[in-house]
């Protein structure tokens, strides 16, 4: 598997009702956290995109990179990257970080490119059960066969090591805009 | 919780919104917005937390026109036709963008240009008059009532209303033919395809793309939440499929179409081809008064022929001629024997029927080709006779044995062979005597 590396962090912009969604997310989260009596932990996630795009470099080779995907139109490669960053003052816990993304309606995933350093990635097919690719599978026409990438609708990774504080990490994965 | 839930109830109602409209042909529809949330849970201290993060696109506005000929490159053309009801040369117009857009297209005159590997630089172009456009509804080549005739010359043409998602429609474009045109002469047409908003052809995109003669125009800094136009439409290798100014008018001959420049092009034509001469004549060969002999053209009985009187024999010659340069298949001659005034004359072997006394040999006409027959059937062994000659038969060959009518035909009918190639020639030859019988 290839993957490619930011360059550039692109923030997006929320509209108003994920917006709202987000707000109270947060307020949930620091609810649990002031309850609990610990209020100095806080992960900060930037989940941002970009677009695959293949040139020819100046010996005549086809190679890909990653631009600013401004221009998103159907068939174009896309790359999700999310990254995660303790700002807090605590450790987190290892083995506790679990990371869910959903496939993005209108696009499918592109085999082999989740990507996460020291993750455990497991799929879905339909946003509940989680499995590696070798045991996740579904049924077409009443036979039973080995999901593919393209039936996957959810992807997990599980960050192993403690994330201390002004660690980061990030995980990334590929689609292609139906 | 109650919020968490919610939020995930509705993310799982947009992921299946997402397959159901997955099936669209030309992808995802342009102004689509595109969400992707992730979710993240861990614990400090054995405290779970959470976290959120999302991301949203809006799909851009990619346009692309292809334009196909549905009846190939060349459309045959026989001299004479009148075009609106005959052949038509037709070019297929297909939105194939995610939006719907207008469409402009410009017919351009070619003349006897080049068109898919043939080369008819040396043949003279067809000279094309009554030109007729029209938005072909039901992609018959036929000019129908009803249909939208866009004019009677080349130039541009704006087509009606909006071209869906998918939507495809077919221009035709027929001429005249001059009677007098002789096979191998050609008319080309390049038609070009833009894509356009409210009439007007959109000349650059967002990506610094444009139109050919079209000065680039740097496109206002992109955003992810803003619907931008992309030209994505295919290039051409034939220098034919040119593209086109629509600003200031035709580019100059022979600069194939690009590829992303908002428009797409194809070429196709009018040929003369597969221009069969036939002929038909009759002789009478001998008739039982005079019991003079006709054994063909320049023969001695000039001046005193056998007449066409009751118990004469006749002599039906039926050619053809392929006067084009192409080879022409399927070619079948069928003739109908003549009832009542004649009877068909089986030959027996030897030419030896009773009563009748026909030259050994005769010599026919196909086409300008003299063509010597052999009435005494040397060598055939059948009761005759309809002599077959296939137009894949050269001069030196004889002609086929041929074959034996059926017991009372009313009509003869053989294969040319496989192929009549240009210039080549085939016949049938059948005999038939003037009915003796008192009616």
């Amino acid at each position: 598997m290839t993957h490619l590396n930011m360059d550039k962090v692109v923030r997006c912009g929320l509209n108003q009702s994920r917006r709202a969604v987000r707000m109270l997310t947060v307020t949930f989260a620091v609810f649990l956290a002031s309850a609990a009596g610990f209020a100095h932990a806080q992960v900060q996630l930037d989940n941002t995109i970009k677009k695959v795009e293949t040139f020819v470099n100046a010996e005549g080779d086809v190679e890909r990179r990653l631009v600013d995907a401004n221009s998103v139109v159907p068939g174009d490669e896309l790359q999700y990257t999310v990254r995660f960053t303790n700002n807090g003052s605590q450790s987190v816990d290892a083995g506790s970080i679990v990371i869910t993304d959903v496939v993005p309606a209108h696009t499918e995933y592109l085999d082999g490119t989740a990507f996460g350093a020291g993750t455990q990635i497991w799929y879905s097919v339909d946003g509940e059960m989680y499995a590696p690719p070798n045991k996740l599978t579904v049924v077409n026409d009443g036979v039973e066969m080995l999901a593919s990438a393209k039936d996957y609708r959810s992807i997990r990774w599980t960050f192993a090591p403690a994330l201390d504080p002004g660690d980061s990490g990030y995980v990334s994965f590929n689609v292609r805009l139906k | 919780m109650q919020y968490l839930k919610r939020l995930s109830q509705l993310l799982l109602t947009v992921t299946g919104l997402g397959i159901s409209l997955s099936a669209w042909a030309d992808g995802t529809d342009s102004g689509t917005s595109v969400t992707n949330d992730v979710q993240m849970t861990f614990t400090v201290g054995a405290t779970a937390q959470t976290a959120s993060s999302d991301v949203t696109f809006v799909v851009d506005r990619k346009l692309r026109l292809d334009v196909g000929t549905p009846n190939g490159n060349w459309v045959s053309a026989v001299p004479g036709q009148a075009g609106v009801t005959a052949s038509s040369v037709q070019f297929a117009v297909v939105n194939n963008s995610n939006d719907s857009v207008d469409v402009v297209i410009a017919l351009i005159d070619q003349g006897a240009l080049d068109v898919d590997g043939y080369d008819p630089a040396a043949a003279s172009p067809i000279t094309p008059v009554g030109l007729t456009v029209w938005e072909d509804t039901n992609a018959d080549g036929v000019l129908d009532g009803g249909e939208n005739v866009l004019g009677s010359a080349t130039g541009v043409y704006t087509l009606t209303g909006t071209f869906a998602e998918d939507e495809e429609r077919t221009i035709s474009v027929s001429i005249d033919v001059d009677g007098a045109a002789v096979a191998e002469q050609y008319q080309t047409y390049t038609l070009v395809a833009a894509v356009a908003d409210t009439g007007v052809v959109i000349a650059n995109d967002d990506s610094s793309n444009e139109s050919p003669g079209v000065a680039d125009v740097p496109a206002a800094l992109n955003d992810l939440a803003t619907v931008e136009v992309v030209f994505a439409d295919d290039g051409s290798t034939f220098a034919e499929d040119e593209g086109f100014n629509f600003l200031s008018g035709p580019a100059a001959t022979g600069s194939p179409d690009g590829e992303n420049d908002g428009q797409s092009a194809n070429a196709a034509g009018f040929r003369t081809v597969g221009v069969l001469g036939i002929v038909k004549y009759v002789e009478v060969l001998w008739d039982p008064i005079s019991e003079n002999q006709y054994t063909g053209v320049g023969n001695a009985t000039t001046g005193n022929e056998p007449k066409s009187i009751p118990g004469a024999v006749l002599m039906y010659v039926i050619g053809v001629s392929n006067q084009s340069a192409l080879a022409a298949t399927g070619v079948v001659i069928t003739d109908n024997v003549p009832a009542g005034a004649a009877e068909p004359l089986q030959l027996g072997n030897s030419g030896a029927v009773a009563g009748i006394n026909l030259p050994d040999s005769v010599t026919v006409d196909i086409d300008g080709v003299p063509v010597v027959l052999d009435l005494d059937n040397a060598g055939v062994a059948v009761d005759d006779l309809v002599y077959v000659r296939e137009c894949s038969l050269v001069a030196a060959d004889p002609v086929n044995p041929g074959v034996a009518f059926s017991a009372d035909p009313s009509e003869v009918n053989a294969s040319m062979g496989a192929s009549c190639d240009g210039g080549a020639t085939g016949y049938i030859v059948y005999f038939a005597t003037v009915d003796n019988t008192a009616s």
